[in-house]
């Protein structure tokens, strides 16, 4: 046997000489204890936790740091600029803006697919209504013409009371004139659905 | 154990290693069952269909009981069958009863029944990991104060001067969840099956997620670091690497972890310097668990090629590999900036299971594999059969975690897309669901091999166990008593503290008491913290009715109602959630997961047509919704006569009724459900709905967030 390693007392282990210093006298069930030093990688990761954590307390409670309520106030003002200024575009309705869009070849196509996406849950298949309002009769809950300027204007706050949302902040204007240009297209379809709601409005 | 001579002074005793077997057939049978219902409740995310329209069946419902079982019945079960196995050896003594260790298994194993047949039926309390109502809470308690007590009486008649660090890590666990336990369910029954919590709102999510939190430093982190320094040693038949740094990571890993809950609150409405305590001492835990990590690894330092062949060893190195992981994942997740993005993901989900399936299920299999040998006497009947387990389960696994990793950070991501106009690219949550659908199917089928890997673990100790010796007897060890064993008086301070283990025991228990304290004790009694609003009331009665159908049908597994204050959670749900607004809320029901949006501001939102249908099929109205359907909804009764009995429950706690409210309670639930059903008829709903669930459901959810609205007028997202 090389002189340079022994074995333990319990395990009948194999050690070499560097290990041998390091074992203590203890023993659990054959269980033995070496006492290596602590890795010294690991005792600054300690430190550095602690170091971090202390001053990450410090920083955030005593050292003025912005809040959580504070940084969203900041951010939040950031992207209410953006939105106020997208509402001043979305919000001003121009006849001939609209009517040369719809005049566009995918107007259509596009009023069915921001249909699909957007009210077909609550207006149901060819606007014939189930949570909301029949589209296709003559009858109206929130408008008093049935116009482009007027339902524009209308999709775009809502009737919360009504469970109709504002859509100003979802859709883009592209998108709203295409909402208008589906209720325009199935007007006056009276498809069975919803019974009539609202007010009579003749044309 | 006895190398020296003989001597008329040795004892002689035996080892009650039947009580070790009986947990290990448990660990066995309700791991299964345990893992088969994370498994099921998988494929409900990835299919809705597998909710299959019957209450017991749903993910609300299942989801609870899949998490209990996984924490107390197999985790807990593995717990006490490798503490009740070391302990013994580790102390030479058998343990002081035999009787209280049955009192202890039965009564455990009556829980467990007890919670697989309430929680599917919808009894809970619904605080995470604490569903269970509080006959079983009590139960709970008594058992584990049964437990201490058999431990501690066990230490007491020990032959082993000093104690080693696996019970100090059992000593830290017993005292601990003791404490948690107790503290986070104390509520008032209304009656034998339905209590409300003591705290509200904002202070009962602080104390839930304290308990949360600490549930899986003490229930599935310290015992299992102490079960690690018992197995992996004994296993590889090396000596411990560093004795030193087990003392120093002991001490600062149970003195750290307690403070670390309210990283589960970051963003909320609990007191800043709360959070900023909770994310600074998550950042100072890394280290400590690391220390863990350090000390199982290099333990099997130096026998790697025998690591590489014997399945309980690579067993456990991945398990402790896997510890290390997650406790890195651990304190990344609890900074601000990592966790905005991963809070309400699946990249959480991802996480948990790494430490749950990584660390608690691969150790569990280890130990089985060590202990089922040598306590029935026989050898393993299959290495190939481990072998194959242990690579189903860590494919499985890294399935799981991979694909939970892509579906958080994708559905984060998602969440908080706003393009140049101001608006949310994916303004519709399902959308962001049904992107990470595949992702669910791709769990499903990780867990899948998880689940195949523990089927395969019981065949093969079945074949073990039926091919031992019958005659099974005891084996008699020789020792010392206690006072022959001298006080080791040259190894320093530390040394001597491991002969006096009660001291040892309330040092520990001071330890984990100091954040408790620091961090609880201010916010719970004192009411400065919430900025009480005038314009916030109790719930009406029949709202109380609904809010009691939400909890019983888990809502919370999904849905949030904490509208945080980040860009776009203000701009997909509106107003920033206030402490206020959650006062009369008997439990807080913040979740923490989003599988759908956010619950806090949907009151009036949508008319109650909108809620009618779609509790009842939410695919007529969100075609790629995955919710359950809720038929039974339209067929219970609101039972209105116990209304005027959990009003005055929610008074005595604080809720101002009038003694009017209290007594007419019945009568005004049903008045408003008169109108709201007469609403309803105009839609054409049957006036006999009147007195059904649904109608008290969409009284709460149309209360839901409302009372201080008035200031959203102030706001850009509706100025006119």
């Amino acid at each position: 046997m090389n002189e340079d390693i022994k074995k333990s007392k319990a395990n009948n282990i194999i050690l070499n000489k560097s290990e041998e210093n390091l074992l203590l006298e203890h023993n659990y069930d054959g269980i033995e204890e070496f006492d290596y030093p602590l890795p010294a990688w690991w005792v600054w990761t300690f430190i550095g936790g602690v170091t971090f954590g202390i001053f990450y307390i410090y920083f955030y409670n005593f050292a003025g740091a912005p809040s959580l309520k504070e940084d969203f106030k900041i951010e939040m003002a950031a992207i209410e600029k953006v939105i106020t200024a997208q509402r001043k575009l979305t919000g001003n309705f121009d006849m001939a803006d609209f009517k040369s869009w719809q005049g566009g070849e995918n107007s259509m196509q596009m009023a069915a697919v921001v249909y699909e996406e957007n009210c077909l849950s609550c207006h149901e298949e060819g606007g014939k209504g189930d949570i909301g309002p029949n589209l296709t009769d003559e009858f109206w809950l929130n408008v008093n013409k049935v116009s482009p300027d007027v339902l524009y204007g209308f999709i775009l706050k809502g009737n919360e009371d009504n469970g109709m949302p504002a859509w100003e902040d979802m859709l883009s204007k592209e998108e709203l004139y295409a909402a208008v240009q589906f209720v325009l297209s199935v007007q006056n379809k009276n498809l069975p659905g919803k019974e009539p709601q609202g007010k009579k409005l003749s044309e | 154990m006895t190398t020296e001579t003989n001597s008329q002074d040795f004892e002689t005793f035996s080892y009650d290693d039947k009580l070790t077997k009986m947990f290990v057939i448990a660990t066995l049978i309700w791991g299964a069952v345990a893992l088969f219902l994370g498994v099921w409740i998988a494929f409900e995310l990835a299919s809705y269909k597998l909710n299959l329209d019957l209450p017991w069946f749903t993910f609300g419902r299942l989801r609870p009981l899949h998490t209990n079982a996984a924490i107390f019945a197999f985790i807990g079960n593995a717990i006490f069958a490798g503490v009740y196995y070391s302990t013994q050896r580790l102390l030479k003594t058998r343990l002081a009863s035999d009787l209280l260790g049955r009192i202890h298994f039965w009564g455990w194993q009556l829980i467990i029944v007890g919670a697989a047949i309430t929680l599917p039926l919808g009894i809970s309390s619904a605080k995470e990991y604490a569903e269970l109502e509080w006959p079983l809470d009590i139960l709970v308690a008594a058992i584990w104060v049964t437990f201490g007590i058999n431990f501690f009486l066990t230490i007491q008649k020990r032959r082993e001067r000093h104690i080693y660090v696996a019970i100090w890590f059992y000593i830290a666990t017993i005292i601990t969840v003791a404490v948690l336990y107790v503290v986070n369910n104390l509520a008032i029954p209304v009656s034998f099956m339905k209590s409300y919590s003591v705290f509200a709102g904002v202070q009962d999510a602080l104390v839930q997620w304290w308990y949360g939190h600490n549930a899986v430093a003490f229930f599935l982190t310290t015992p299992f670091l102490g079960l690690m320094y018992y197995f992996i040693p004994k296993a590889i038949n090396r000596p411990v690497y560093s004795y030193r740094l087990s003392i120093i990571h002991f001490w600062s890993l149970i003195f750290v972890y307690i403070w670390a809950g309210p990283h589960h609150l970051l963003y909320s409405t609990l007191p800043e310097w709360v959070q900023t305590l909770g994310v600074g001492f998550s950042i100072a835990l890394w280290a400590p668990s690391w220390g863990g990590m350090i000390n199982g690894l290099l333990t099997l330092r130096g026998a790697w090629d025998r690591v590489r062949r014997e399945p309980i060893l690579k067993f456990m190195a991945t398990a402790v590999t896997f510890y290390g992981m997650s406790t890195f994942e651990g304190p990344l997740l609890s900074i601000k900036s990592v966790n905005s993005l991963a809070h309400f993901t699946d990249w959480i989900v991802g996480h948990v299971h790494s430490g749950t399936i990584g660390w608690n299920y691969m150790l569990t299999s280890g130990m089985i594999y060590f202990m089922v040998p040598k306590l029935w006497n026989t050898k393993l009947y299959s290495e190939r059969l481990a072998n194959i387990q242990f690579w189903s389960s860590t494919i499985g696994l890294l399935f799981y975690i991979v694909s939970m990793w892509a579906a958080g950070i994708t559905q984060g991501l998602m969440w908080r897309a706003i393009d140049d106009t101001g608006k949310l690219v994916y303004k519709d949550f399902v959308e962001t669901v049904d992107k990470i659908i595949p992702m669910y199917w791709l769990r499903a089928f990780g867990g899948t091999l998880v689940l195949i890997g523990f089927l395969i673990l019981i065949y093969n100790v079945y074949k073990t166990i039926k091919n031992a010796p019958k005659d099974q007897v005891e084996e008699k060890f020789k020792a010392l008593p206690l006072s022959a064993v001298p006080l080791d008086t040259h190894g320093g301070r530390h040394r001597k503290l491991e002969g006096l283990p009660l001291l040892f025991s309330v040092l520990a228990f001071l330890a984990i008491l100091v954040g408790s304290v620091i961090e609880l004790v201010p916010s719970l009694v004192s009411n400065q913290f919430i900025v009480m609003d005038a314009r916030v009331k109790p719930y009406s009665a029949l709202e109380v009715a609904g809010r009691d159908v939400y909890v019983r049908e888990g809502c919370y597994t999904c849905h949030s109602q904490l509208v945080r204050p980040l860009i776009e959670d203000k701009l997909r749900y509106g107003r920033v959630s206030e402490a206020a607004e959650y006062v009369y809320d008997r439990p807080f029901q913040w979740g923490s997961r989003r599988i759908g949006p956010d619950l806090h501001r949907i009151g009036k939102k949508y008319g109650n047509i909108w809620h009618y249908r779609h509790m009842l099929n939410p695919r007529e109205i969100t075609p790629l919704s995955i919710m359950p359907n809720y038929p039974w909804l339209y067929k219970n009764k609101v039972k209105f006569e116990v209304l005027t009995k959990k009003l005055s429950v929610l008074a005595a706690l604080g809720a101002p009724y009038s003694e009017e409210e209290l007594k007419q309670a019945p009568a005004m639930a049903k008045a408003q459900a008169k109108l709201i059903i007469d609403e309803l008829i105009a839609d054409g709903v049957p006036e006999k709905m009147v007195n059904k669930e649904i109608i008290a459901l969409i009284a709460y959810l149309q209360r839901l967030g409302v009372d201080m609205a008035e200031e959203k007028k102030d706001e850009v997202t509706s100025t006119k």
